[in-house]
């Protein structure tokens, strides 16, 4: 009924961001998107689509000082830039620690006209200064309903940080655990190894940023190879066995770790290791199997990349393929595409071929096509190694988001 | 020559029909249009018109369609004719200008347009006006036309008519067209013919052409054919329709007299009916159909009889089942009138067989008057459930007992307990609404609680024992009515006053009489007085209805009529906007609640407080006489709606039922205005007194109290038909239902007897006043902060997590393509918070043995608690 709606898979990448004027540092702008890579160029006017707000000429060049990234659906980002672009407005900042006194007082004062829509507020949110921004940045992520998500703040210009920590100095609260901060861009003496996996690590400038679902490839590979043969395949929990097409099975994604849990054991294990009841959404735990800390987030997005977008997930381990065998260097350039569109498939089945499946010949057929598309892919463009999701990115300031 | 002639003719023939100016303006573009028109089916177009003018003239007559078929072969006949003698002479005898013409004519549809024209006009001297007018007309009509004629040439060779044509062009034209408008056009093809061949001048070939071309020829025979046909149905269809209209017509108004409207006022209606079938059965068949049932069994009979017709249309194909249905029911009502209410059985079959149907098809509106109306019962059933006070139940049951030792025969309650059963299904229906239905149900279709009479209960917890007795008193009251006349006559002067319109329309002078009259109280006589003024404008027939009814009725219409205007003397609902913050706070703690946050909130939480309280009083006497009350009120407003007559209204509503309906009907409109909570807590003595007295009324009315069992037994039942319900209902479902539906879920188990359902039903509905007021209320997304969050939360979790391994589908549900709301939540998928609600209502909830139910505010508030990513259904897609 509603599976094609929650077919979708986590978004690789999915940020708010707050854009700043570099001609005239008080213009700031909020928006989110699932490739600030493609986004900021719009801003400027480099590429098409840029919102309304950022198109005069005399603001632009616009830089991307902060980007909150890690949602885990576009709703959910989406609720974030409208909460961050209308906190007077927003349900999330009104029930807000005393700390800062002007959410407060903007929440109180709507708290009775709550239901309907909240008058706009005199002071237009491209009036605020900066520190207003941040202010109330540091609010939603203390928030109740943002707090648990698993979100990440990277600063990329070193005078923002700057304010951003004066302000963290003012505020008693300090943002929860799961939300990291990240130093990056001119914060950093010297750019960083943009060849790290570590999502929280720097990445020098909004270019080097990971928005696709490439990062997830290792465990992906691990993972799906694992699930192609899950006969011997239990449930690190309850060790009872494991069927990949009827369950949601859990991988950890340490590449040695060859741990596989149902969702709910898991997510129970870890829950009961916090001492928290009432969670609902464990934030980290440790594997039962690696014994190493383990993101949930970091699992899910690979379970429900794997479960949900089975085509791309294929196409990834393919590119991935052929990156290594590119690298290796061993491979001529005509067989090089025909067997990396086929050696990935062989590889995969070959352990199934002794008992094969009831959904053996679906997932052959699935390969066959993606196999075919990606060979056509890969010979017209060579280089995207990034996978083709698009999303769109939020232009419209005035849509009546969740709120 | 052939073709000539043919032309001629064309020229001739369509000038005479059709206007000069018509043939000229065509005749011009001819040329350009010619190529285009080279193809048959334009042919058809030029029939068609042709034919609809002579049968439009002749119109409905068989006549028409018999002219029209003979025109049609006439002219092909003769165009086949003519084509084929044109075809092989006119090759021959045409002059190479005229084919030149022609093919100017004809030709330029297949090779060159506009050239030819000019040529042929001046080569053509005595051609020539008419070629420019047979090109013209050709060009019409014809230019389609002439491809089609030359089909038929090609079908019909070698007819006399043809050879005439090919004689004399000009002359033979003159006859043609004599004869039949229809032969100039079709002579005109054949000159289009003609002319194509002139064109190429190479007239075996052109012939050959033809010859090729006989297919289309076919095709243009068929369309002329059919054109014939298409007259002939034409025409028989006007006059087909003409008739169907008059002999569906009286039907559909039959249907309409006792229905109404043709669909959805049908289907309303048709369910009230139905819904009063069920509560007061035929009470409500009579109000709707005649209301003659309430006076004679016999008239709805009647009307049933006129029901049976056959449908020939589609309207009264598609209306059939809900007209049958009220025929049945109607039958059934009939059968079981001279039983008196035991009907049951009659009921529980059209229930079953038509009902569901019915139930269906209800409109949001209807479904919405419905659950209204049967919230009463509904409350029954609850407060059955819910009861705790010991004293209210015996005292309920007491009465009860009382009553029905009196009233009813066993035999009689045996029948009841089958009727409730077999009607419990689609009383049930209403009952068995589900937990999402309540949170609906607790609202308006504008989305304001709807609660007046679950909350009245609670008021009515004092007043338990004598409400039952009321409602029996009414209901014997109601059931009575049909069988003395005096009974009739007050059931008209209540029905008069109950109707909520009336009595919303009326002043607040009015309601001020209604309460001074009530404070008077016992006096039978002035309370019915000072409830028809109330409710309805005091209209001069109601009044000496009323007095009637006081006399020949027992003392429990006054009574119920002042259990009303006592609830209506209730002070008017306070200006709770006019209260500072502090003061509303203090209100809403005296109801029980916890402090609400938000103004607007605190003010809709008292105003419905006080609306329950308010219509407590008189739902406390409605859910005791909970079923009459309800049949009342749904045959009043139906009867009001449709027929705005006070007639009408008086026939729909029971005497007795009428003084309960009033009240409640008062109760409501001052529930919706604005109805007074204080008065509650002061009615409720009042009601104990009422109660009292109407007592040793009940005793009398033996057999309205039956009736008012078989309405409670089909309400209590309903766990079955609960999905049926909660479909039905989702959105029109008020606050009674709701809270009905959750006690029935709670219990699920019908009460054993009707007297217990009784019992139970009064005490419930003493009861529940305060928890089911709470659950009612947060059931309204605002609401849900009264009760504690914390609790319903709680309890969300553990649904969330006992989901997967209690649901019997957890296989399906711990799939990976369904997963359960647990791994949704896990996963980080976004919670559509309307999907999730309802899963919480229907299922979710049940599994950790809450019986209430949540908002959508609720979940969120939940959702958001929890950190989990929830949005609404619009937004999902984002």
């Amino acid at each position: 009924m509603e599976e094609s709606e929650k077919s979708r898979p986590i978004p690789a990448y999915y940020c708010c961001y707050l854009l700043r004027s570099t001609v005239r540092h008080a213009s700031l702008y909020i928006g989110s998107t699932p490739n600030p890579i493609r986004r900021l160029p719009q801003h400027n006017g480099v590429a098409k689509g840029g919102a309304k707000r950022t198109a005069r000429d005399k603001l632009r060049p616009w830089e991307m000082t902060l980007v909150v990234e890690g949602f885990t659906s576009r709703v959910g980002a989406l609720q974030f830039e409208w909460a961050w672009q209308h906190p007077e407005r927003s349900r999330h900042l009104d029930s807000e620690d005393d700390l800062d006194p002007k959410p407060r007082a903007k929440a109180s004062a709507n708290a009775n006209g709550k239901t309907g829509k909240p008058k706009p507020k005199p002071r237009a949110r491209t009036r605020r200064s900066l520190m207003a921004h941040l202010e109330d940045l540091h609010s939603l992520l203390r928030s109740t309903y943002f707090s648990s998500w698993p979100l990440r703040v990277r600063f990329f210009c070193a005078d923002v940080y700057r304010v951003w920590r004066a302000w963290n100095d003012r505020v008693d609260t300090r943002l929860p655990d799961n939300v990291k901060v990240i130093i990056d861009g001119d914060n950093l003496p010297t750019p960083p190894d943009s060849k790290q996996g570590d999502e929280l690590a720097p990445v020098g400038s909004i270019n080097n940023l990971s928005v696709d679902y490439t990062r997830l490839e290792d465990h992906l590979e691990k993972s799906m190879f694992m699930l192609e043969d899950p006969d011997d395949l239990h449930c690190t929990v309850c060790k009872e066995s494991i069927s990949p097409d009827e369950q949601q099975i859990v991988v950890c994604p340490y590449p040695n770790c060859r741990g596989t849990s149902h969702l709910l054991c898991l997510s129970t294990t870890f829950l009961d290791a916090t001492n928290k009841p009432d969670l609902l959404v464990p934030t980290q735990g440790i594997c039962p199997s690696c014994e190493n800390t383990v993101q949930w987030v970091e699992m899910m997005r690979e379970l429900s990349f794997r479960n949900r977008a089975e085509k791309e997930a294929r196409a990834i381990l393919r590119k991935k393929e052929k990156r290594v065998r590119k690298e290796s260097a061993a491979v001529d350039a005509s067989s090089g595409t025909r067997s990396s569109s086929i050696e990935p498939r062989s590889m995969l089945e070959e352990p199934t071929q002794d008992d094969l499946g009831p959904n053996w010949f679906e997932e052959v057929e699935i390969e066959s096509d993606s196999d075919f598309e990606g060979r056509q892919k890969h010979r017209s463009t060579r280089p995207p190694s990034k996978l083709e999701i698009v999303i769109e990115d939020s232009d419209w300031d005035d849509a009546e988001l969740v709120e | 020559m052939a073709s000539i002639a043919d032309v001629i003719i064309i020229s001739s023939s369509p000038n005479p029909p059709r206007s000069p100016g018509l043939g000229r303006h065509d005749a011009k573009p001819v040329p350009y249009v010619l190529p285009q028109s080279a193809t048959p089916p334009p042919i058809r177009s030029t029939f068609g018109l042709a034919q609809p003018h002579t049968r439009s003239r002749f119109f409905p007559t068989p006549i028409a369609s018999t002219k029209c078929p003979e025109d049609a072969t006439k002219p092909k006949k003769r165009s086949t004719k003519k084509d084929p003698t044109s075809s092989t002479s006119n090759k021959t005898a045409l002059s190479k200008p005229q084919r030149k013409a022609k093919k100017a004519a004809d030709g330029p549809g297949t090779i060159a347009p506009g050239e030819p024209q000019p040529e042929t006009v001046g080569t053509k001297n005595d051609a020539v006006k008419p070629t420019k007018g047979r090109p013209r007309k050709n060009a019409k009509s014809n230019d389609a036309g002439n491809m089609t004629l030359a089909g038929k040439v090609t079908k019909t060779n070698g007819d006399p008519p043809a050879k005439k044509s090919s004689k004399g062009g000009k002359k033979t034209v003159a006859t043609k067209v004599s004869p039949s408008e229809d032969v100039p056009e079709k002579s005109t093809p054949k000159e289009s013919n003609a002319l194509g061949k002139d064109e190429v001048l190479r007239l075996d070939e052109a012939v050959r052409r033809r010859m090729d071309w006989t297919p289309p020829r076919e095709t243009t025979y068929d369309y002329e054919e059919i054109a014939t046909v298409d007259d002939g149905g034409f025409g028989k269809l006007l006059s087909d329709y003409n008739y169907s209209g008059l002999a569906l017509n009286p039907r559909d108004l039959v249907q309409n007299a006792n229905g109404g409207g043709p669909t959805k006022r049908r289907r309303i209606e048709l369910v009230n009916p139905e819904i009063q079938a069920l509560l007061n059965g035929r009470y409500s068949d009579s109000s709707d159909q005649a209301s003659a049932q309430g006076e004679n069994p016999g008239k709805p009979k009647k009307t049933a009889k006129g029901k049976p017709k056959k449908f020939t249309t589609l309207t009264a194909r598609m209306t059939a089942q809900y007209s049958t249905n009220d025929v049945e029911e109607d039958d059934l009502v009939i059968d079981c009138l001279p039983d008196i209410r035991t009907t049951k059985g009659k009921r529980k079959k059209a229930k079953e067989t038509e009902k569901q149907s019915s139930f269906t098809v209800l409109s949001p509106e209807a479904a919405v008057e419905f659950l209204n109306d049967q919230d009463l019962v509904f409350g029954t059933c609850s407060q059955l459930e819910r009861d705790d006070s010991s004293q209210t139940l015996r005292e309920t049951q007491q009465a009860i007992r009382a009553s029905e030792g009196l009233s009813y025969p066993e035999g009689m309650r045996d029948k009841d307990r089958r009727t409730i059963q077999e009607s419990s299904t689609h009383s049930v229906s209403r009952l068995a609404g589900t937990r999402n239905l309540w949170c609906v149900g607790a609202r308006d279709t504008e989305g304001s609680l709807i609660q007046p009479e679950t909350l009245n209960v609670v008021d009515l917890t004092d007043g338990g024992k004598p409400t039952a007795k009321k409602s029996h008193d009414s209901a014997g009251k109601a059931s009575q009515k049909p069988l003395r006349g005096d009974w009739f006559e007050l059931e008209f002067a209540d029905i008069d006053s109950p109707p909520e319109k009336r009595p919303s329309s009326l002043p607040s002078t009015e309601r001020g009489l209604d309460s001074d009259t009530q404070v008077q109280t016992p006096a039978p006589i002035p309370a019915a007085t000072a409830t028809a003024t109330a409710t309805a404008t005091a209209t001069t027939m109601t009044k000496g209805k009323t007095a009637k009814p006081a006399k020949g009725a027992n003392n429990t219409p006054p009574e119920a009529v002042y259990s009303q205007p006592t609830t209506s003397q209730a002070p008017s609902m306070p200006q709770y906007t006019g209260f500072t913050d502090a003061e509303l706070s203090k209100q809403i703690s005296t109801y029980g609640f916890k402090a609400v946050r938000g103004r607007k909130k605190m003010i809709d939480l008292l105003q419905q407080c006080w609306e329950s309280k308010h219509g407590s009083n008189t739902t406390s006497d409605s859910q005791s006489t909970c079923q009459p009350k309800q049949h009342n009120e749904p045959a009043s407003k139906m009867d009001n709606v449709p027929k705005p007559t006070a007639a009408a209204k008086t026939k729909a509503t029971v005497k007795s039922k009428s003084g309960t309906s009033t009240k409640n009907r008062k109760s409501l409109d001052a529930t919706k205005s604005t109805s007074p909570s204080r008065t509650n807590l002061q009615t409720s003595p009042t009601k104990t007194s009422r109660g009292k007295p109407i007592t040793g009324t009940s005793t009398s009315f033996i057999d309205v109290e039956e009736i008012q069992d078989s309405e409670e037994e089909i309400i209590p039942s309903p766990s079955q038909v609960q999905k049926h319900y909660s479909e039905i209902y989702s959105k029109s479902k008020t606050g009674s239902q709701v809270q009905h539906h959750s006690l029935d879920i709670l219990t699920k188990t019908p009460p054993p007897s009707p007297t217990k359902r009784k019992a139970a039903s009064s005490k419930i509905s003493v009861k529940r006043p305060l928890s089911s007021a709470s659950i009612t209320t947060t059931h309204t997304a605002e609401s849900s902060k009264e009760i504690s969050l914390a609790e319903i939360s709680a309890k969300i979790t553990q649904a969330v997590r006992v989901q997967p391994r209690l649901s019997p589908l957890s296989s399906s549900c711990g799939s990976r393509s369904r997963p359960t709301w647990h791994e949704k939540i896990l996963m980080y998928d976004p919670i559509v918070l309307e999907d999730f609600t309802a899963w919480l209502n229907i299922e979710g909830l049940g599994l950790v043995g809450e019986d209430r139910e949540v908002g959508t505010a609720s979940v969120r508030e939940w959702c958001e608690s929890k950190g989990i990513c929830c949005c609404w259904k619009k937004n999902a897609s984002w």
